[in-house]
This record gives C-alpha cells, sequence and structure tokens, in this order.
C-alpha cells in the first residue's frame, strides 16, 4: 500500500442463525439441498393474510450474538419494515430491526498471526449493532428470464454491522475469522462462507495520513470467503489510491468484488439512491427481553476464542502454534490436557493433539511416552503398533555411541583430522546398532556433542 | 402543510419508480392530485397536540408471542403454489429478468 495513505474498513456481516424453522414461520430453515420452492409456507410466498409469528429460538440467538460481541441489549427491540420491490420478497418488504436492534455499542479485541506466521498482532473492532432480520429468496438469472426460489426466503439472519475501526485487509480477514470463531463455539450458526451462512459486505475508503475526515466510502459487495475479503480489499484500495494519486475524485458507490478477473466492478444502482421507508412492523406484538434473561444468558456463555488463546498462551504454548491448533480444531483439548496436566511439555501435547479426540486416551498416551522417555520415532512406533519398545532414550544412544566410537577408532580420527564426512557414516553405525529405532537427529546431536569434546 | 399544494409530479414519479409501476402523464397528474389530498388530510392530523400522547404501536395489547422452533410440514405441495405464478420453469417461479426491466 502506498505509504502516503490509510485505509478505513467497516464490515457489515451477515450471518444465518441456525434454527431448524424460518424468522417468522415454522417453514423448515434446512435448504442448503432442496429442491427449489420445497421449503416454504404460504407467509414465504407472501400471500394476503399471512401474519408471521416470531421464531423464540432466533430471538436467543441474536442476544446470545450481541453479548458475545459485548453488546448492549436492548430491553425492547423492535421489528420494523424495509420497503422495496424486487422478486427475491414477494410480499414487498423485509421485516428487520432499524429503528431498536437487540444489541448496540459492542467491541470485540482480536488477536491473530500476522503473514509472517510468527508474530501476535492485536486491535479492537467497535461493533456498532447486532440486528435480526429474515433473508431473501434465491434468484437465478437466465438469459430472459429471472427465476425465484423461496426456499431461502424468511431464514433468520443476525446482521453484525461494525464501526469503521478495521486498518488493512489483513485485519478484516482476521476480524472475520474471529466472529466466524466466536459464533460457532456460542452455537448460533454454522457460519460456513462458502455455504453463504455467513456473507460480508464492506465499506471501504482511503484518506492521507494524518487526516481526520473519512474519504469517500465504496461499499464492496459480494466478497464471500476469507481469501477474497483480503484480496477485494487490497484491490479496492489500491484503486482509490490509484484514482486519487490521479488527481481523479471518487464517487460514493456500489461495487461488486468480480472472482474471476480480480477487480471490482461498479454496480447498477437497484433504484438510485435507496429509499426503504422504514416503519414499526405492526403485525409483530413487541417482544420484552428481562435483565434476568440477560443474566442467564451471561452466565451460560462458552469461553470465547480469545480467551481461549490467553490460557493457551499461559500453558506455555507458542503464538504461532496456538493458531495452527486454532485452525485445526484441536487448541481447546490441547489447552484442557495441559491445564490438567502440568508436568505435560507444552510442546509434547501439541505435537500428539492432532491424533486424538479424546483427553483421556490423549493423557494416558503422553504419560506413556513420558514414563518410557520415548524418542519421537518411538512414540510414534508406540502410536502406531501400541508396542513400546525400549533402548532409544537418550541414555541407550549415549551408550551406543561411546561403544561406536572404540569400534570406530580409526575412523573417529580421520574424521577429528578433517575428513568431516565421515559423520554421516557415524551416524549411520550408531542407527544400524539401534535397528534404526533411534531418531537420527537424536544421534547425531548426542555424536556431535562427543566429538567435539 | 396548512396551505393546500399539489404534490410535484416529480414526487409522483419517485413513487411509481419505488413501486415499480410505470404511469403514463394523464396518470401521473391524478395521482399528483389524489396523493395531495391524502398529503392534506395528514396535514389536519398534525394539527392536534400529540405532545403528551404516547406512541401508539399496536393496539392488540399482546406481548412476548413467540414460537417454539419446530418445523411444520407443508400441507400445499410445490405445484399448487407454482400454479398460483403467472409463470414458472423447472421449479422455479419465472419472472421478467430484473436486467432488462423498464
Amino acid at each position: 500500500m502506498n505509504e502516503k495513505y490509510e485505509a478505513v474498513i467497516g464490515l457489515e456481516i451477515h450471518v444465518q442463525l441456525d434454527t431448524k424453522s424460518k424468522m417468522f414461520s415454522r417453514a423448515d430453515n434446512a435448504s442448503e439441498m432442496a429442491e427449489p420452492n420445497t421449503n416454504v409456507l404460504p407467509l414465504c410466498m407472501g400471500y394476503p393474510g399471512t401474519l408471521p409469528v416470531i421464531n423464540g429460538q432466533a430471538i436467543e440467538f441474536g442476544i446470545q450474538g450481541a453479548l458475545a460481541l459485548g453488546c448492549k441489549i436492548n430491553p425492547m427491540p423492535r421489528f420494523d419494515r424495509k420497503n422495496y420491490f424486487y422478486p427475491d420478497l414477494p410480499k414487498g418488504y423485509q421485516i428487520s430491526q432499524f429503528f431498536h436492534p437487540v444489541g448496540e455499542h459492542g467491541k470485540v479485541k482480536v488477536d491473530y498471526l500476522a503473514g509472517d506466521r510468527k508474530t501476535k498482532k492485536e486491535f479492537e473492532v467497535g461493533i456498532t449493532r447486532l440486528h435480526l432480520e429474515e433473508d431473501a429468496g434465491k434468484l437465478v438469472h437466465t438469459k430472459d428470464a429471472t427465476l425465484v426460489d423461496l426456499n431461502r426466503c424468511g431464514t433468520p439472519l443476525a446482521e453484525i454491522v461494525t464501526e469503521p475501526d478495521i486498518k488493512s485487509p489483513e485485519e478484516a480477514r482476521a476480524f472475520l475469522q474471529e466472529l466466524q470463531r466466536i459464533v460457532r463455539v456460542i452455537g448460533i450458526s454454522k457460519a460456513d462462507m462458502e455455504k453463504g451462512h455467513m456473507r460480508c459486505d464492506a465499506n471501504v475508503s482511503v484518506r492521507p495520513k494524518g487526516q481526520t475526515e473519512f474519504g469517500t466510502k465504496i461499499e464492496v459487495k459480494n466478497i464471500n470467503s476469507f481469501k477474497f475479503v483480503e484480496k477485494a480489499l487490497a484491490y479496492e484500495i489500491g484503486r482509490q489510491i490509484e484514482v486519487l494519486e490521479g488527481g481523479g475524485a471518487l464517487e460514493q458507490s456500489t461495487r461488486g468484488w468480480d472472482e474471476k478477473s480480480g477487480t471490482t466492478v461498479e454496480q447498477r444502482g437497484k433504484e438510485g439512491s435507496i429509499d426503504y421507508r422504514y416503519f414499526p412492523e405492526p403485525d409483530l406484538p413487541p417482544i420484552y427481553v428481562d435483565q434476568k434473561d440477560i443474566e442467564a444468558a451471561q452466565k451460560k456463555m462458552p469461553e470465547m476464542p480469545s480467551q481461549l488463546r490467553a490460557r493457551a498462551e499461559q500453558a506455555g504454548l507458542s503464538y504461532n502454534r496456538i493458531a495452527e491448533l486454532q485452525d485445526g480444531n484441536k487448541l481447546a483439548l490441547a489447552v484442557a490436557v495441559l491445564d490438567t496436566n502440568s508436568k505435560l511439555e507444552a510442546k509434547l501435547v501439541a505435537n500428539w493433539v492432532d491424533k486424538f479426540d479424546k483427553e483421556g486416551d490423549l493423557i494416558k498416551f503422553l504419560e506413556t511416552v513420558v514414563e518410557n522417555n520415548l524418542s519421537a520415532t518411538a512414540a510414534q512406533k508406540y502410536f502406531e503398533t501400541g508396542e513400546i519398545q525400549t533402548g532409544t532414550g537418550d541414555i541407550e544412544i549415549k551408550k551406543i555411541v561411546g561403544d561406536v566410537l572404540i569400534s570406530e577408532k580409526d575412523t573417529v580420527e580421520r574424521y577429528k583430522n578433517g575428513e568431516e564426512k565421515l559423520f554421516g557414516y557415524l551416524v549411520g553405525q550408531v542407527m544400524a546398532k539401534t535397528q534404526g529405532r533411534a531418531e537420527p537427529a537424536l544421534v547425531a546431536r548426542i555424536l556431535r556433542e562427543r566429538l567435539t569434546k | 402543510m396548512s396551505d393546500k399544494q399539489t404534490l410535484p409530479e416529480k414526487e409522483v414519479e419517485w413513487v411509481a419508480r419505488l413501486a415499480y409501476i410505470s404511469l403514463t402523464p394523464d396518470e401521473t397528474k391524478n395521482y399528483a392530485d389524489d396523493l395531495s389530498r391524502v398529503l392534506d388530510y395528514i396535514g389536519e392530523l398534525q394539527k392536534v397536540d400529540t405532545s403528551q400522547t404516547e406512541e401508539t404501536r399496536q393496539i392488540t395489547g399482546l406481548k412476548d408471542i413467540m414460537a417454539k422452533d419446530k418445523v411444520e410440514p407443508t400441507v400445499i405441495d410445490r405445484e399448487t403454489y407454482l400454479e398460483q405464478a403467472p409463470m414458472q420453469e423447472q421449479g422455479f417461479i419465472k419472472v421478467k429478468s430484473v436486467f432488462n426491466r423498464e
């Protein structure tokens, strides 16, 4: 990025809630594999005479999500009508929350492994709001027509809007990944981006460093994988800087990420400037959220991913190892084992946690490894065959090395006189005497120690 | 809002556009008159002092009406739904292409 400029990024993320039925009807919410228009009830079709009924589970999920993002919960969340005419929503409006969302004024602290795979970086993102709404249907465009599938119409969504606190494409990606982990750990969404459970739009602007007012905001839509978030934002930031450097001006607009060309493309406005004419939804009686319920939900909240990482660091795991285990969904298990078994070395636990799913099995295995002083090779053999082969520990190898140094006296003499390539031969002799059970690196280390004495 | 005014035709065209309706010049003029009368009536209502009145959001007296998250089987099959639509294709409702409107 051009050194003279800085980027300002805010994200809007739609998270599909993992309920059984839809937001306002009891139609089946599992529409991924369903044939078009088979998971619909008259309400989803927008038929006259139908009335919405709020899915209680969706409200609970919304509150849990808002709490996990540090939001203040609105005691009287309200639903509003967002009016627009488009074939993906046959009733002519989307029920959303505009004036009184479920939660507001949150904050998320994110720590992540930088691109160099070594450095730990940290930043904070303000959460403007989390509100609930229903999804629209899916449109398929053919040459001469638009085809409508209303299975997804009415699926509950939590829309999360961040403050413009994100300063780079890397941070945007890190925030999205953290958000995915958060909604998964609290169990409100499967949050699979490839399956559209989590969809992201970004507001991006650039400004000369030191300038306090924001630059012209461009909305980038359709960034539906972690990889594209970084790519699309990097492209868009570069494009905006280029326009400004070329003496041009930017105009507030909406652009779509185009995967094929790797660029963002100006989109035709749906209806010029948007005028949704929000008003309170008259078909839904008000809901009140008890302070007691909020406190109960707060108490039930599981450990957040950031807390788990902090515990892992305390347990002695390196940050890049923590990130690796987290990506493989093994961090919780590793930390649980380290917590109850302070004798076990963090590195050893990290090396083996991938191979186990049950805490008890992993502990039993590692205890055997430690008790028998098994080398990595021997431990691997034990893991594969269930047999413990002794004679490959430090002490045993030291003894064999001693033997070899005596029996290969002449070779040792030649090595010391400069024939360094003979080192490999000596390692081979030791290995042969252990029937290949010893770890070559360990043999080499011990041999070198003895030879330089 | 005291003096009676006619809604500018531009505004009528804007509202028609939001509703995806195309109007002839005559219709635009007629709607300008009709909508102006509606607005005049709202103007009348706005004269009432409501500063001490609580906002009425709903009149049923109901609150906290929520359903259990349980799937109800659909009683209407897809064919019946699709028959209500003007056009259909391969299980989809077919509409005019959204890319070539107006």
